[in-house]
């Protein structure tokens, strides 16, 4: 359980970045559901998937526990200079595109953000999306709909998007 | 075909996505040929996706490693079976492409361009540049087809060991390719009469599907789905000996799916 947490702890940190919005929040919301895997591993069912445990998992973590208590503490509005989640790249060109990718999906509203990180960066299916967000697959789409209409303007036109 | 059906902007993103069911995909594609107003708004779907997954990429590279959590004092299971990320042994190449590509993308992203267009257009667009001359001199010893029959079957998650042999076609090439972040195999065959054909094969939706006969870009396709996977028999202009060759995949591929 450990060594597998330990393989999936870079993308379950990158989700858990990218569902809070910012990485230091990242590293609680990750630190925390590897915390609470390691409590709960005697109901991993063996043979199933370690990554979409962890990662739903991580999910009920941020919403039920992590996400109000950062939002009471007064830190609800995201500055500027966190959303930059690659922010020790060194800043040639390619860097540079990728930061302002990363700041324009960052700026999707959260369940948004989710949603594209599961199925157009992890690669899930929408079906597996749908189990790990513990919603309806229907809802999957509409959340990927949305999300591909604002990037879609964001990214065609910087001008108007909040860049 | 003349109902002006209106599809709503989740059945155009699951078409993007290569998520939409083959009757969806096709009643979609075949409005695209004529409906430019749904080209148009299929265009404001569109986003640079090896853009996004190339700048993701580089917050994995970013990530620390797994703090030290103290003693576990829970039993370690024996198999953890993560998930194989596919493409994770071609990531230090695909990293350096992905780059390459964020980088085009990015910079003719905007510009006017043809509507997006689902995986099977993506493919046929693809198959129709082979020509027999492509796959002519391409013979692999029994070896190599072993070798790339096991690369692509870990890719896919399917075991292509045993694909069978249909009738009149030479297999020439298995390569892994990807559409939407998702793995793609294309396995490449010679037809006796030089006919380039391509079995594809991309993760579906849970439902199986019959077969299908159609075409997309000018070449004959035959479709269907077993649960978990799409798969495509295409090439040629021809559907005779193509839909006998697609029963051949299609009774393997249900084999296998039980």
């Amino acid at each position: 359980m450990r060594d597998g947490m330990v393989a999936i702890y870079p993308r379950l940190w990158r989700y858990a970045v990218a569902l809070t919005g910012r990485r230091d929040w990242g590293d609680d919301l990750a630190q925390t559901t590897c915390l609470r895997a390691l409590d709960k591993a005697d109901q991993f069912e063996v043979g199933t998937h370690l990554d979409r445990w962890m990662f739903r998992m991580c999910q009920r973590v941020w919403l039920n526990e992590l996400r109000s208590r950062k939002v009471r503490t007064g830190a609800g509005v995201m500055p500027v200079e966190e959303i930059d989640l690659a922010d020790n790249a060194p800043g040639t060109e390619v860097n540079i595109l990728a930061r302002q990718v990363l700041s324009q999906v960052n700026a999707l509203p959260e369940a948004q953000r989710q949603s594209v990180l599961l199925v157009y960066v992890e690669g899930f299916s929408y079906k597996e999306a749908a189990e790990i967000m513990e919603i309806p697959v229907g809802t999957v789409m509409s959340r990927l709909a949305g999300a591909r209409k604002k990037l879609n303007t964001i990214m065609a036109n910087p001008a108007k998007g909040p860049s | 075909m003349t109902d002006p059906r209106t599809f709503s902007d989740e059945e155009l993103t699951a078409f993007l996505d290569g998520e939409a069911d083959a009757e969806l995909e096709s009643v979609i594609s075949a409005a695209l040929e004529t409906d430019e107003a749904l080209g148009e708004r299929m265009a404001a779907l569109d986003i640079p996706m090896a853009a996004i997954t190339a700048a993701f990429d580089s917050v994995l590279a970013d990530a620390p490693a797994m703090p030290d959590l103290g003693p576990a004092a829970v039993p370690a299971p024996a198999n953890t079976n993560t998930r194989p990320r596919w493409g994770l042994g071609i990531a230090t190449f695909a990293t350096g492409l992905a780059a390459g590509l964020a980088v085009a993308v990015f910079t003719g992203f905007g510009t006017p361009e043809p509507a997006p267009r689902g995986w099977v257009s993506f493919v046929a667009s693809y198959q129709t540049l082979y020509t027999t001359d492509t796959l002519q001199a391409i013979d692999p010893s029994p070896q190599d087809a072993a070798l790339q029959l096991a690369a692509v079957s870990e890719g896919i998650g399917i075991d292509l060991a045993a694909l069978p042999q249909a009738q009149g076609l030479t297999f020439k090439r298995a390569q892994l390719l990807g559409f939407n972040g998702k793995p793609l195999v294309q396995i490449s065959y010679l037809r006796e009469d030089g006919t380039p054909v391509a079995l594809c094969i991309i993760p579906a939706g849970p439902d199986a599907q019959g077969l299908n006969m159609g075409a997309a870009e000018g070449l004959d396709v035959a479709r269907w789905n077993t649960p978990g996977f799409g798969f495509l028999l295409i090439g040629g202009q021809d559907a005779a000996p193509l839909a006998r060759e697609a029963e051949t995949f299609r009774d393997w591929s249900t084999d296998i799916a039980t």
